[in-house]
């Protein structure tokens, strides 16, 4: 088996369908099995980062809140894009701390030096 | 690396082919499936490919004669899902856009 | 050397997308390339659902899954979180265990993990 680097792409919001915390459930086992992975924020992905989000107001179990165990599995590599934050009017105010905003073309450079990418 | 942009979406109904073409680097390729088919003239594909005329766009025939899906355009790449297999393995990577 | 190539099925049985898929397995099966795996996740675990009734006139998506688990050894592992999430589980009453289709491998995501490392090339549709 080969080392390989793991991109998982979220581009949805985080409330109406399951996807987001599908793909954070993926993240932590390829995580805990010591791969390395990356998480990526794109389009209305960076809608789950963003911070004062309140999902128990709206009967959610807030899985948001796992975001913050990232780090426990050695997924350090968080990154938003942030013309996707100017688009919609968002600041960099996240509910996690190690979050690197890059510009559209580093964002995607960086995707590109992943092996595997599975996008949400 | 180059990378292989599956888009499996129409772009006049959702971000999808916005999404693929804020992503795609100059050594990238495109491959129309499904309702991606639909994006054969999409007017923001095609001034992707006038602004690059190098990139390659590939689109499953059988998928766009079926959605009665046609284009004149010399760029886009006819293709099947045997030319898909080779075009994953001749790429890096892949990413789905949907 | 062969080449080796991963799917992750996320799109349910109802779906075209899901045809297509099937397709690009079948075009791998003929081709030589080796399929080390089918991962179903998110709805994709609904294609596993044994009692899905499909009007005979219309694409019998299981049927063909069985058939390329059974003619070209083609394996299909299910996500059971996201099965279970669905209705989909290997553990029923008495009358009848299971409503998941035995072409099935009921697995985790650790699973995933294999795939994505063991196959040259992985494609998620």
């Amino acid at each position: 088996m080969a080392d390989k680097t793991i991109a998982i792409v979220n581009t949805q919001a985080p409330f109406s369908n399951a996807d987001g915390k599908e793909a954070l459930d993926a993240a932590l086992i390829f995580g805990s099995y010591e791969q390395a992975t990356s998480l990526f924020f794109l389009a209305d992905g960076v809608f789950q980062v963003i911070g004062d989000q309140n999902a128990s107001a709206i009967e959610i179990k807030d899985y948001l809140k796992t975001f913050s165990a990232l780090t426990f599995y050695d997924i350090e590599n968080i990154y938003v894009c942030q013309q996707s934050l100017t688009e919609r009017n968002l600041t960099a105010n996240f509910h996690i701390d190690n979050i690197q905003v890059l510009t559209s073309k580093e964002f995607s450079q960086r995707l590109h030096q992943h092996n595997v990418i599975y996008r949400f | 690396m180059a990378m292989l942009h599956i888009i499996r979406d129409s772009g006049f109904n959702s971000s999808a082919l916005t999404q693929c073409l804020s992503m795609n680097l100059p050594q990238d390729s495109i491959l129309l499936m499904d309702d991606g088919c639909y994006n054969l003239n999409h007017p923001l594909l095609l001034a992707a490919i006038a602004k690059q005329p190098a990139l390659k766009v590939y689109f499953i025939s059988l998928h766009a004669s079926a959605r009665a899906q046609k284009s004149n355009n010399t760029s886009f790449i006819s293709s099947t899902l045997d030319d898909v297999l080779e075009l994953l393995f001749s790429h890096d990577n892949s990413i789905t856009w949907s | 050397m062969q080449n080796t190539l991963a799917l992750v099925v996320t799109t349910p049985p109802n779906s075209n997308l899901t045809t297509t898929a099937v397709n690009l397995v079948k075009a791998a099966v003929e081709k030589g390339v080796a399929i080390v795996g089918v991962f179903f996740y998110q709805d994709g675990v609904l294609n596993a659902a044994k009692h899905l009734s499909i009007p005979n006139d219309e694409y019998q998506t299981l049927q063909h899954w069985q058939q390329l688990n059974r003619e070209f050894d083609v394996p299909l592992y299910l996500c059971v979180t996201a099965a279970e999430k669905r209705g989909l589980t290997d553990e029923l009453g008495k009358n009848e265990s299971s409503n998941i289709d035995q072409a099935f491998t009921v697995s985790g995501l650790g699973e995933l993990v294999e795939l994505t490392c063991k196959a040259e090339r992985v494609v998620q549709l």
